[in-house]
């Protein structure tokens, strides 16, 4: 195979792969946040009954 | 390869350093900025054990004391422990798993640079007016909040080093999901990978609990709320179990990855694949599990029901199978290997030994009765010193020790090494194992000065102490000699060690596994085994 095009479908193998990355990420993110707000919620249903 | 693309590391301080989204050059940062961390933690534990050194008060106000100790702990967990690993892991998983570099490089530059922020935050509580946090590292209110004007900074240190965690282990989630070699299956993975993995979702989970427990402090101190406070209908105790429910799994995120590194080394020193290496990923999962649904073994004094002690007692005792799995794994491991004691192999030895040793203990205090003796002590103070001390930190020196040949090229000096490893070894233990005759006889924790009847045992673990710091900065000497020369080390430093690191040069080009294909199973250490 020449070497340009092995270069590009390299590029494009981790570029695709980046992108799925980032997609898990932000469902990770959401998670954390999800987490926080969550934490704070027990304490309140707590203090409230 | 076109043309001769590798080494091109970019010129100039700011464009290397702060700019840099390269895995390696930030693992780097982690590992300098945890070791600072760690002699900074150090030289405040050298204040506490000089203060304890005799009884009575010698050296540091009682106030500045507690300073120390909360101050102490802090720097240690968020500052040097959870980087050390951070960086380990920024180093070596993206090599282990034939990945380019992390998923999200430029999201790695962030959560690095935002630590030295942090750590000024909480830092430049020591200058101001009333001083720093004093109430401990597990910020119990009302205590926490009765202190000087630090109260904000310490939160807002907490949030940043949190967000810091989160992004480090989404970071780390990431890359191992997205980006392994087309070949590398989950089973292929080095345990070390497996144990971040599961280490990484662990800080998901309660990192975000530790900052709304934070930050509700934050606004019972200066916005009027009363979550905690009992005079406005909140509880006080209600911070001790979210506390808890964040802190239990946080003491296992500074060791499942020591486990990880432990089970990387054995291995190599012992010739023979990893006893029981699908089992070993089965306990590391049990581990992360009950973690969570043991925190309150932290709280039995506080008067909760008896169910909740009793369940609270059984549950933490089961901890110790999957614990227990892992160290039978370790020894059949080495049992009839060929076995060789290079420095790493030795840490790695003591830490299979000594962190055993903090195990007994935790399940001596997991018994609930026993437990109202123990809590508080000095005894739970030599329990997580042992499995912190000779167990996180034996592991990340032996890291440093296994993988430096990687990183720099050279091979440190063994005898240097066997000094700093006996050195260390010794004091360690004469630093803590007094530590569990003090606190069987009713010495309490966090106290600038004590009762005459202790003074033996204190005196014995300050020398202990001072000493163990000592050999601390031998090993700076040895690593900054390594770096700068020595012995060329081959690809492969050890000979015939197994994993994907092993397979580029000595030291690793910036970049590695830049071409995407499939790598040589037969060269990861699990790769044949599953
Ligand atoms: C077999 C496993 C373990 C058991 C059964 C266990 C049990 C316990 C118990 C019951 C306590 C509370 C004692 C008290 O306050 O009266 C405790 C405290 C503690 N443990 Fe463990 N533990 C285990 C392993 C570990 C590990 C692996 C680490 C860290 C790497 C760790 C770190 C700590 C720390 C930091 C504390 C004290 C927290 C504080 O109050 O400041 N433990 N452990
Ligand atoms: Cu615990």
């Amino acid at each position: 195979m020449d070497n340009g095009k092995q270069q590009k479908e390299t590029r494009d193998h981790w570029h695709a792969q980046r992108k799925k990355a980032r997609k898990t990420a932000l469902i990770l993110g959401v998670l954390a946040l999800a987490l926080a707000a969550w934490s704070v919620f027990v304490v309140l249903q707590k203090a409230a009954g | 390869m076109g043309h001769d693309s590798h080494d091109h590391k970019p010129k100039g301080f700011v464009n290397r350093w702060l700019m840099t989204t390269n895995h390696k050059d930030i693992g780097t940062l982690y590992l300098v900025f945890a070791f600072a961390m760690f002699i900074t933690g150090g030289a405040m534990a050298m204040i506490i054990r000089l203060e304890l050194f005799q009884p009575g008060l010698q050296f540091v106000e009682p106030d500045f004391f507690n300073q120390m100790t909360t101050m102490h702990a802090l720097i240690m967990v968020f500052g040097a422990v959870m980087p050390a690993f951070v960086g380990l892991a920024n180093w070596m998983i993206p090599m282990m798993i034939g990945a380019p570099d992390m998923a999200l490089p430029r999201m790695n530059n962030w959560s690095f640079w935002i630590l030295p922020f942090a750590f000024a935050l909480l830092g430049s509580t020591l200058f101001m007016d009333g001083g720093a946090p004093a109430g401990g590292w597990t910020m119990y209110p009302p205590l926490v909040l009765q202190g000087g004007k630090n109260v904000a900074y310490l939160v807002f240190a907490v949030h940043l080093m949190g967000i810091s965690s989160i992004m480090g282990a989404i970071n780390v989630i990431a890359t191992i999901m997205n980006m392994r070699a087309p070949n590398v299956g989950y089973l292929n993975m080095p345990l070390f990978v497996w144990t971040w993995l599961i280490t990484a979702f662990l800080l998901i989970a309660v990192m975000p609990v530790l900052a709304g427990a934070v930050t509700m402090l934050l606004t019972d101190r200066y916005f009027g709320t009363s979550f905690f406070n009992a005079a406005g209908g909140g509880d006080p105790v209600l911070f001790q179990h979210i506390f808890w429910f964040f802190g239990h799994p946080e003491v296992y995120i500074m060791i499942l990855p020591s486990f990880g590194v432990v089970s990387e080394i054995i291995p190599t020193f012992a010739r023979k694949p990893l006893f029981g290496y699908v089992s070993m990923v089965y306990a590391t999962a049990g581990i992360a599990f009950l973690s969570f649904i043991v925190w309150a073994h932290h709280m039995f004094s506080v008067g909760m029901p008896l169910g909740g002690e009793l369940y609270f007692m059984y549950a933490t005792m089961m901890i110790a199978v999957p614990t227990g799995v892992k160290i039978f794994n370790w020894v059949a491991t080495m049992w009839k290997g060929a076995m060789t004691f290079e420095t790493p192999m030795l840490f790695s030895l003591a830490f299979v030994v000594l962190f055993t040793i903090g195990g007994f203990s935790g399940v001596m205090m997991a018994l609930a009765p026993v437990d109202l003796q123990y809590h508080d002590t000095y005894f739970i103070v030599a329990h997580f010193h042992y499995v912190l001390v000779p167990g996180a930190i034996f592991a990340i020196i032996a890291a440093a020790y296994y993988w430096l040949p990687k990183w720099s090229g050279h091979m440190y000096s063994e005898r240097l090494g066997k000094i700093h490893f006996w050195w260390s070894t010794i004091s360690v233990n004469v630093l803590f194992f007094p530590q569990h005759f003090l606190g069987l006889a009713g010495m309490p924790r966090r106290i600038p000065d004590y009762s005459t009847q202790f003074a033996e045992f204190n005196m014995m673990s300050s020398i202990g102490g001072f000493a163990f710091g000592l050999a601390q900065v031998f090993f700076i000497y040895i690593v900054v000699k390594t770096v700068r020369g020595g012995k060329k080390a081959e690809a492969n430093a050890w000979g015939d060690a197994k994993g994907l690191e092993w397979t580029v040069p000595s030291p690793a080009p910036h970049h590695t596994f830049d071409e995407f294909g499939p790598v040589d199973l037969k060269k990861m250490a699990h790769g044949e085994v599953h």
